[in-house]
């Protein structure tokens, strides 16, 4: 018992030892075996990697490419480890099985390419939550075996799929990070007439938040805009406009044409036969001196004495701000006193560089949604409607032309008495009253409700006015009781699509371009690099990436260069990064839809237009500022931080781009796929 | 087994108990001797192996136009030796009793040479003092990375 | 074979025979033993040595077949692959990482064994040997070879020779002795490639 227990024990170890040394002699076996397999590895590497190389790249050339490869790394969603041998015609490994058997009957290469370790990269819906976008290694695996010996060399490189549309900035036409920058009234600039037409000094810039129907592509059809404007939320469909910051306000333009704004209030489809709407009050919201007849003295008191019977009732006609008319060198429309000095030394009479929606051609309105603190301004002359009810006196009233027109003047609280005259615009005696403010009102609150003043709305309103007017509206009220829209600082904003929603928050520029910064394929350290990198001998820039130039030297970039040739071709979109610098626009134009360019411009800058040509592009500067030059034209989406008007501003247009709205399936086309060229093996 | 009540044991029991230790005993202790002398073998093997990677390492670690294909000796396989005609020098760490023979060969295919069969062969003494000459060979790919 | 004798007691032959058969096989099993503790305890010395000294190098040639020249430092300056006294270290592809780490192995020397240690990008150190060490150095050579009426630059050859000596604490043991020259495939590569 004792004897076998000893023995036991001693079989033990003395088992231990000798498997300890055996498996130190198959260890040192299997260490060599693995140096073996290794190079083996090496030699399937190199010698295949040529081969590998080239047919990745046809894979990746052009805008066809590999379908296969394509739809698997644009599909929404994650990707998991998936073998491409097949995708790439693999024919390699045959020659290496070869190769190795001749060497020895056990040993074996094998050089596999695999997609892995692919995770989704814009998850967060307060950021940007992106369903296709992803970061991962394409790897070319080569497996050396000998014996039973295994090693594998792998060669990574690094694969990215972003879209280069700026993420909600997509949605939107403009984006304005500091609309008051210049103080509330800044933008009111400009000097135009009554008809709106503008002769000199600065101009506007037109935002188009639909697809117009002179646009290069993605023309809209003028029969499908005109039906669309009765759509009371057609605002979904459309690019949005964000004025942040402090209150601006925005004197809107009178005028019908292709300049003018009056389109907020009423229907322009012919501006030959355009004519002001006239808003009567209604006689419960009147004063009690309106609901029965006056005797008041008439103005003819030169031939006679005579105290005649008159109605009254009030109206009022809505207008836009108008510098000079075509025949006055003065401020047309503070002529007459209706307006008060005050309100022109608060208003001025110039109005707005900003048009935020469209121009009153037909098919070139385009109201949409407006966020932040906005309001556009606009003179309302109220006028006193008045009836003699006395036959002859009305027959010589109702005679006169043009018809007599009572305008109500704008008076503050202090200059407020009740012997304030109200009569005949021109002045004549027409057989009208002679009238004092106290016969109608008996103190200044009732008579402010009624007078003439410049109005503010917020902007976000005018669209449901608008509403009123596309769909004829019978007893339209000022302002509109449609309550479609409402002012909005945008603090919980929803973008989505089906079932996936792209982002839900509060949109701001800084986390727009860290959002925008993350999506980074390539470095490059300045403009001339990138020049050299991605404009081919054609002068067409062919970039398909997304790239960051640093431009530490602070330049500014024009594009095209100077000396290429205008508008530069982009054949192949993408996103460029700008750090630090200026951005001079010179012309830019998409060869198709399908292809998109963004410049964002990281640092404080100038984005400018230095000529008239069209630019396809989308511009993300949000702590920039748009500086004067050309007048411009934009197909995009355009942020900035700050708009610097003064009269040297030319304006121009931006139209947004719905095939890049977020909420259409048009945005999928502008992912685009980055495969590193450079292998990690060799390090170059 | 024994189901009398003696208390002692009888001869026969002593006998195969002690048989029974040394048929135990026996095996384990041969295992010992032969684990020993398995580790002096390990040893030599272990030196030989080392020197094998070194040599193939110098060899495959060459631009793949100076791996001059040739069969090599142990004479001339040697530390500051040149290797075939060309500039490069072998060097070696110091190693007793062993000898280094080489074959490197073409691989062709469409008259292109497109990789290069390295066959390292290490002759060395079973253990120190013994004269039982032991072999060990390697052999790999280099690919050709010109092409 | 059954004795079924009723005896009680033992004769003196069978008590003789069996202390002799005892004895020898006492006394074989005693030697045996001794032998065996001596050569056990030797044995497991020198294989732990040798286990320790193999895992050692094929760890460093492991690390130093991954052993890149990180592109932005001159090809033509391989300090990037540094030996001193010690600590040997080197910039190493990861693949896992997808970008150079430096790797460093580091010897602190000891008079009752010393250890090395190696340590990988931002991790923290790992011990490889723990108070084995009797003596260690390590260098980094770099030749250079021309051919006699070539117009190249020649070929560069890199290499790491190492003198590694192991003992156990309790030594009365053989130390184990490893000289060896390694030379990194991938480096060299990078240092010819044109």
């Amino acid at each position: 018992m004792f004897a076998v227990i000893i023995g036991t024990v001693m079989l033990i170890l003395a088992v231990s030892l000798y498997s300890f040394v055996g498996h130190q002699h198959t260890g040192i076996q299997s260490i060599v075996n693995g140096e073996i397999a290794h190079f083996l590895a090496e030699a399937g590497i190199n010698s295949s990697i040529g081969s590998v190389r080239e047919a990745i790249g046809k894979v990746m050339s052009g805008t066809s490419g590999n379908q296969q490869l394509n739809q698997l790394l644009l599909n929404p969603g994650e990707l998991e480890d998936i073998c491409i041998n097949d995708m790439l015609d693999a024919s390699w490994n045959r020659d290496l099985e070869e190769f190795a058997r001749e060497m020895d009957k056990d040993a074996s290469i094998k050089v596999d390419v695999w997609l892995r370790d692919f995770s989704i990269c814009e998850t967060a819906p307060t950021s940007w939550a992106d369903p296709a976008a992803k970061d991962g290694y394409l790897v070319i695996e080569s497996t050396g075996t000998f014996k039973n010996s295994s090693r594998v060399i792998l060669v990574k490189r690094k694969v990215r799929v972003g879209s280069t549309i700026p993420a909600w900035m997509g949605k939107f036409s403009l984006f304005v990070n500091d609309a008051a920058r210049a103080g509330e009234g800044g933008f009111n600039i400009i000097r135009n007439d009554y008809r709106g037409m503008i002769t000199d000094g600065p101009k506007p810039l037109i935002t188009y938040n639909h697809a117009t129907p002179d646009a290069p592509f993605e023309a809209g059809n003028m029969g499908d805009i005109l039906r669309e404007e009765a759509e009371k939320d057609i605002w979904q469909r459309r690019g949005w406009i964000w004025m942040g910051g402090r209150r601006s306000r925005l004197n809107l333009c009178s005028g019908a044409g292709d300049l003018g704004e009056i389109f907020h209030f009423y229907d322009v489809s012919n501006p030959n036969i355009f004519s002001p709407v006239k808003f009567s009050t209604p006689a419960d919201a009147l004063p009690d001196s309106f609901s029965s007849s006056l005797s008041i003295p008439w103005d003819k008191s030169s031939s006679s004495v005579r105290q005649v019977s008159y109605r009254f009732g009030h109206s009022f006609v809505l207008d836009g701000f108008h510098d000079r008319s075509n025949r006055k060198e003065t401020d047309a429309m503070y002529e007459g006193n209706i307006l008060s000095t005050g309100e022109k030394n608060a208003y001025s009479s110039k109005s707005s560089i900003l048009h935020l929606f469209g121009d009153a051609r037909k098919g070139y309105q385009s109201r949409t949604r407006v966020f932040g603190n906005v309001h556009i301004a606009f003179p309302r002359y109220a006028s006193l409607e008045v009836k003699p009810e006395e036959p002859d006196v009305e027959a010589l009233f109702t005679s006169v032309s043009p018809p007599p027109l009572y305008l109500l003047p704008s008076v503050s609280e202090n200059a407020w008495n009740n012997s304030i005259m109200i009569q005949d615009i021109m002045g004549r005696q027409v057989g009208g009253p002679l009238l004092q403010s106290g016969m109608l009102c008996d103190s200044y609150a009732d008579y402010a409700l009624l007078m003439s003043r410049i109005s503010e709305l917020p902007y976000a309103e005018s669209y449901n006015s608008m509403q009123d007017v596309y769909s004829n509206k019978a007893g339209r009220v000022f302002p509109s009781d449609a309550g479609i829209l409402a002012m909005d600082n945008g603090l919980n904003l929803e973008i989505s699509r089906d079932q996936h929603m792209f982002f839900k928050g509060r949109p701001t520029g800084q986390s727009l371009l860290q959002v925008i910064e993350n999506r980074t394929q390539i470095e490059i350290d300045s403009i001339n690099d990138f020049w050299k990198r991605f404009l081919n001998d054609r002068g067409e820039l062919e970039l398909n990436a997304i790239v960051s130039i640093k431009n530490s030297r602070q330049l500014d970039m024009q594009i095209p260069a100077a000396g290429k040739p205008q508008p530069m071709v982009v054949k192949g979109g993408g996103m460029i990064i700008l750090q630090q610098g200026n951005l001079v626009l010179r012309g830019i134009s998409c060869i198709s839809p399908a292809e998109a360019l963004t410049l964002v411009l990281a640092g404080t800058g100038s984005v400018s237009f230095s000529s008239t040509q069209p630019n396809h592009v989308n511009v993300v500067a949000p702590n920039a500022e748009l500086g004067y030059g050309s007048k411009f034209d934009m197909y995009g989406s355009l942020c900035v931080g700050s708009i610097y008007a003064d009269h040297r501003f030319q304006g121009g247009t931006v139209r947004f781009r719905p095939g890049q709205d977020p909420t259409t399936t048009g945005y999928n086309r502008y992912y685009k796929v980055f495969i590193d060229p450079k292998d990690s093996f060799w390090n170059e | 087994m024994n189901n009398s009540t003696r208390r002692g044991l009888s001869m026969l029991e002593i006998v195969f108990s002690a048989g029974i230790l040394a048929l135990i005993m026996l095996p384990v202790f041969m295992t010992f001797s032969t684990g020993n002398r398995n580790i002096q073998l390990t040893d030599a093997e272990f030196r030989a192996h080392t020197a094998a990677i070194e040599l193939m390492e110098q060899i495959i670690s060459l631009p793949f136009g100076q791996i001059k294909s040739g069969e090599y000796e142990s004479d001339v396989i040697v530390d500051g030796g040149q290797f075939a005609d060309g500039p490069v020098l072998f060097k070696f760490s110091p190693a007793e009793d062993l000898w280094r023979s080489m074959k490197v060969e073409d691989i062709r295919r469409d008259g292109k040479t497109l990789f290069k069969k390295v066959t390292v062969t290490i002759k060395y003494v079973a253990a120190p003092g013994s004269d039982r000459i032991r072999e060990f060979f390697m052999k790999t790919l280099v690919a050709n990375e010109n092409l | 074979m059954r004795i079924c004798k009723n005896r009680q007691a033992f004769t003196l032959v069978e008590i003789l025979v069996v202390c002799g058969i005892v004895s020898v096989f006492m006394g074989t099993a005693i030697m045996l033993f001794t032998n065996f503790r001596r050569g056990f305890s030797r044995s497991e010395g020198t294989a732990v040595l040798m286990q320790d000294g193999a895992l050692f190098l094929a760890r460093l040639r492991t690390d130093l077949n991954s052993a890149v020249i990180a592109p932005d430092s001159s090809v033509s300056n391989p300090a990037q692959l540094s030996a001193t006294s010690d600590q040997l270290s080197f910039m190493v592809y990861s693949s896992r990482e997808a970008r150079a780490l430096p790797v460093v192995y580091r010897y602190q020397a000891s008079e009752s064994g010393g250890s090395i240690f190696r340590r990988e990008g931002g991790d923290s150190e790992r011990e490889l040997i723990k108070n084995r060490v009797a003596s260690l150095t390590w260098q980094t050579d770099l030749e250079r070879f021309i051919e006699p009426e070539g117009t190249s630059s020649g070929t560069l050859r890199i290499s790491i020779g190492l003198d590694l000596k192991l003992k156990m604490r309790s030594g009365d043991e053989k130390p184990f002795a490893l000289k060896t020259f390694i030379f990194p495939a991938r480096l060299n590569r990078q240092l010819n490639s044109p």
